[in-house]
């Protein structure tokens, strides 16, 4: 072994880790574009990538945000729930996302979880709040 | 009856017809005020340590990742029973005041050697057997070689051998302690050459009849070895060894715990009889047999001079050779002797002891800070529960206070980077050691030589895991950056702190890959940097032309030389050796070119020395070279490191500095000249070393030459200082004050003429 073919295989290594990288993330690569262009592709490849990316025990914001957006685009609520519950998990306090997520549950038919969320955004910021 | 008389008269004198105490030599380093000051700081530090763990133990453990968790906190556990260890050594720091050593005493010296070349062995036969107080010199060659054998016979010393190699080093050497019988033995390493008055200055110690052991420290003159770190612009070096020797042995000497290093080293015969001479159980017999020793009630010394210079490992694989036979020894040492059990020993000498071999298991905690950040990086899993602002703030506070305290503690002499670097290059042997020593107790390892030169060739080998952790860290990097790149991870503080620690890491990792390539020389023999004048002989060039060596080996120099010279040409030239110049013929074998201060850089070979010669050389090394490089290159303590920036950054500018310059001088007193070297100047005056003794208020006119000028003037014998040698070394290092404060333009061109 010397320096140069140790660094010529470290710079091979770190293609195919690439690779890996990218077969490992691709559900988040896809759910990382803009949202109006993962609106343009089909619903059942969103669909595999949302339900991939949401077995994952970790997801960004960004990702479950992205997953909420466009599952509401592709009137998928089972999706939408989903993605908003985790978020929900990450900022328990956020009522906008509360709000979305009653929302979706409403769409989705959940009626009486999702009145009781409603009913929970109004008793900590509505009027009974105060 | 006249013959019994005859006979007891004959008998050595006992070294203990006198009482005496051993521990009377031993002298505090400090005053009790610093004492305490340290021992305040060590219990403070230990405090914070064990602080930190508390609140790691009970609020940051990650149960999500619990064995990833606990294991980095085995790793700060295990640094904080070290730091307790290493504060326990430094605890009361102390040295020896010499005694004279009783005349009369029967004393062999044994060298041992395998397969070391003879013109090594030859430097060290040479100096061991012109050491001052009368002894015999034994060679114990297990290589069993005849040139060994006619070399003892040269340099008259005595030959010894066996007809196997059993127990190694231990073996030989206890082969010749069957067939010898002086009552104290000073033992050496084939690479080690003992300094005239090496026994003079140990054997005083015997007078007390308990003392067994006294040890020297092991200092190295290769200075271009994997362990040092020399700035020669500042003359500075740091060792590897510094620490262990300059710090912690002293401090074990406190402790009755200083222990036989295997070289460098007198033992008494009588504790040794019961066991036949040394332990052979292990593969590092002077920590074991110390241990017995201690364990028996005898005492050990530890004095702290320079009296014998030995090589350290040139590269990478003969320093990964070294310290796997010493870890794994170490180790192992413990399966026959446990200092913690064994009985005979104080609380004290245990928890010395333990802490020798305690070092040696710091691979597993450092592998763990390793691989740490990079598996954060892959997996995203912290070993803290919560990375937040409160752990940082403990965290950052807890390792400032570690860091300040062991500056403290190590006396400002500590290198937190350098015992990085070691930890990261050693912590591969560390983990083989305790490897083998788990899983092969009871069986003493295989002993392997150190190789004293290196093979000159960039092995890769030793650095593999290290290759292998550099390509673990970068593509961990590399993941992670991907990660944050393409959005798949946005915790930008835990990944970005990750990779601090993992680039933090990688330095590490690529300057032990840059060490691998040491030494960047091919030749076979140790150089010796150091500067004398080098005058042209014969008609090759013009008379009197004069230039300087860079460095000189046994067969070699490296010339600077103020005018082009072709390769391959054979010059005649007079090599000023202080008192005893040598004539010889010198073959240009290599040009490096010309210097930014103008002059030629060449490679010239001796191809026709004499042994005579040869010993000439080597007594120039070892008389003039080494000790003059043990008494320059000398580091302050950080405080005066600081204060000495400081003033140079004041200094005025409209006057020469004084620095430290190597070049060649003629000088003139009283209508006669002789050449030498400058060793350093300023704008009033400057220091060389003088063949000759010249008296104070002596007027000389001296001439320093440098490529394309000279400059000549008239000056005073300041100070002069006698460095007496016993070999015909005797050199004066005098200061002249010039008559006249020279121009800045006149010293400076010769500051920058600085050769070494």
């Amino acid at each position: 072994m010397t320096l140069p073919k140790f660094f010529i295989t470290l710079g091979l290594v770190t293609l195919l880790q690439s690779g890996v990288f990218a077969w490992r993330y691709s559900d988040l690569l896809y759910l990382g574009q803009a949202e109006s262009v993962i609106a343009n592709s089909s619903p059942e490849t969103f669909a595999r990538n949302a339900d991939a990316a949401l077995e994952r025990t970790t997801l960004t914001r960004r990702h479950l945000d992205t997953i909420a957006g466009v599952a509401k685009k592709f009137n998928q609520p089972g999706f939408e729930v989903r993605a908003l519950r985790r978020r929900l998990e990450l900022d328990a306090r956020d009522e906008q996302i509360k709000i979305q997520l009653a929302d979706a549950l409403r769409r989705s038919g959940a009626l009486s979880e999702s009145e009781a969320l409603y009913r929970d955004v109004l008793r900590t910021s509505g009027s009974e709040a105060r | 009856m006249a013959q019994d008389a005859a006979l007891e008269a004959s008998k050595p004198k006992a070294v203990n017809d006198t009482p005496f105490n051993a521990d009377e030599t031993l002298v505090s380093v400090e005053s009790p005020g610093k004492r305490w000051f340290m021992a305040a700081v060590s219990v403070a530090a230990l405090l914070v340590y064990a602080s930190y763990l508390t609140y790691r133990a009970l609020f940051t453990i990650n149960q999500d990742a619990i064995v990833f968790s606990l294991l980095v906190f085995f790793a700060e556990l295990h640094g904080f029973v070290a730091l307790f260890l290493y504060f326990h050594q430094l605890w009361h720091l102390r040295k020896r005041r010499v005694v004279p050593a009783p005349s009369g005493l029967k004393v062999d010296v044994y060298v041992t050697t395998y397969n070391e070349d003879v013109d090594l062995l030859r430097q060290t036969l040479r100096a061991a057997v012109a050491m001052r107080y009368p002894h015999d010199t034994y060679v114990l060659d297990d290589g069993r070689r005849a040139e060994v054998r006619a070399l003892a016979d040269e340099v008259g010393c005595r030959y010894l051998t066996r007809p196997d190699n059993k127990h190694a080093k231990a073996g030989n050497w206890n082969n010749a302690f069957k067939q010898t019988s002086a009552d104290f033995i000073a033992t050496f390493d084939a690479d080690h050459v003992p300094r005239a008055d090496f026994l003079e200055r140990t054997l005083g110690f015997f007078r007390d009849p308990k003392v067994a052991i006294v040890q020297v420290p092991q200092r190295y003159h290769n200075l271009d070895s994997v362990q040092h770190r020399v700035n020669w612009k500042t003359r500075r070096v740091i060792s590897e060894q510094d620490t262990f020797f300059n710090l912690v042995m002293p401090g074990k000497d406190h402790w009755n715990a200083a222990f036989f290093c295997g070289t460098g080293a007198v033992l008494r015969r009588k504790p040794l009889e019961p066991h036949g001479g040394i332990l052979t159980d292990t593969i590092t017999e002077d920590l074991h047999t110390s241990v017995v020793l201690h364990s028996e009630g005898w005492k050990s010394v530890y004095l702290n001079e320079t009296l014998v210079t030995g090589l350290a490992p040139v590269d990478l694989k003969a320093f990964a050779i070294q310290r796997l036979r010493w870890s794994e020894g170490n180790l192992n040492a413990a399966a026959y002797a446990n200092p913690v059990t064994v009985p005979g020993l104080t609380a004290s000498q245990r928890v010395s002891y333990f802490a020798s071999l305690y070092t040696w298991t710091n691979g597993l905690p450092k592998l763990i800070y390793y691989l740490a950040p990079p598996w954060m990086l892959f997996t995203g899993t912290f070993p803290i529960a919560h990375f937040d602002s409160t752990f940082v703030a403990v965290y950052l506070a807890f390792l400032s206070t570690l860091v300040v305290s062991y500056q403290i503690v190590s006396r400002g002499t500590g290198h937190l980077l350098m015992d990085e670097l070691f930890n990261m290059v050693s912590f591969f042997t560390s983990l083989r050691a305790m490897k083998r020593a788990a899983f092969g107790r009871g069986k003493p390892g295989r002993f392997e030589v150190t190789s004293k030169r290196g093979d000159g060739t960039r092995d890769l080998t030793p650095v593999l895991p290290h290759l292998a952790l550099l390509a673990f860290s970068a593509l961990a990097v590399t993941w992670s950056l991907m990660g944050l790149g393409f959005g798949i991870n946005d915790d930008v503080g835990g990944a970005g702190t990750a990779i601090f620690w993992t680039l933090y890491n990688a330095t590490l990792m690529v300057t032990v890959l840059r060490m691998s390539g040491r030494p960047a020389d091919t030749r076979a023999d140790c150089r010796f940097r150091a500067n004398f004048a080098v005058e042209a002989r014969g008609t090759w060039t013009e008379a009197g032309k004069i230039g300087v060596t860079a460095d000189v080996s046994e067969r070699g120099c490296s010339l600077l030389w103020p005018e082009p010279i072709e390769m391959g040409r054979r010059v005649d030239l007079r090599v000023h050796f202080g008192p005893k110049p040598m004539d010889c013929t010198g073959e240009v074998v290599s040009d490096q070119g010309r210097q930014r201060d103008g002059w030629h850089r060449y490679g010239v070979r001796f191809p026709n020395l004499t042994t005579a010669d040869m010993d000439l050389l080597s007594d120039v090394a070892f008389n003039l070279v080494v000790p003059d490089l043990m008494g320059t290159l000398t580091e302050p303590a950080w405080l005066g490191r600081q204060w000495r920036r400081l003033t140079l950054a004041f200094a005025r500018r409209n006057r020469a500095r004084r620095q430290a310059v190597r070049v060649p001088m003629k000088v003139r007193y009283a209508g006669s000249s002789f050449v030498t070297t400058v060793r350093d100047v300023s704008a009033t005056g400057l220091q060389m070393q003088s063949p000759l003794s010249l008296p104070l208020g002596a007027r000389v006119r001296v001439t320093m030459v440098a490529p394309g000028r000279t400059w000549t003037t008239d000056a005073t014998v300041a100070r002069t200082d006698l460095r007496a040698s016993d070999m015909g070394f005797d050199t004066w290092i005098m200061g002249l004050r010039f008559d006249r404060e020279a121009r800045i333009e006149d010293v400076e061109s010769f500051q920058r003429s600085d050769a070494a």
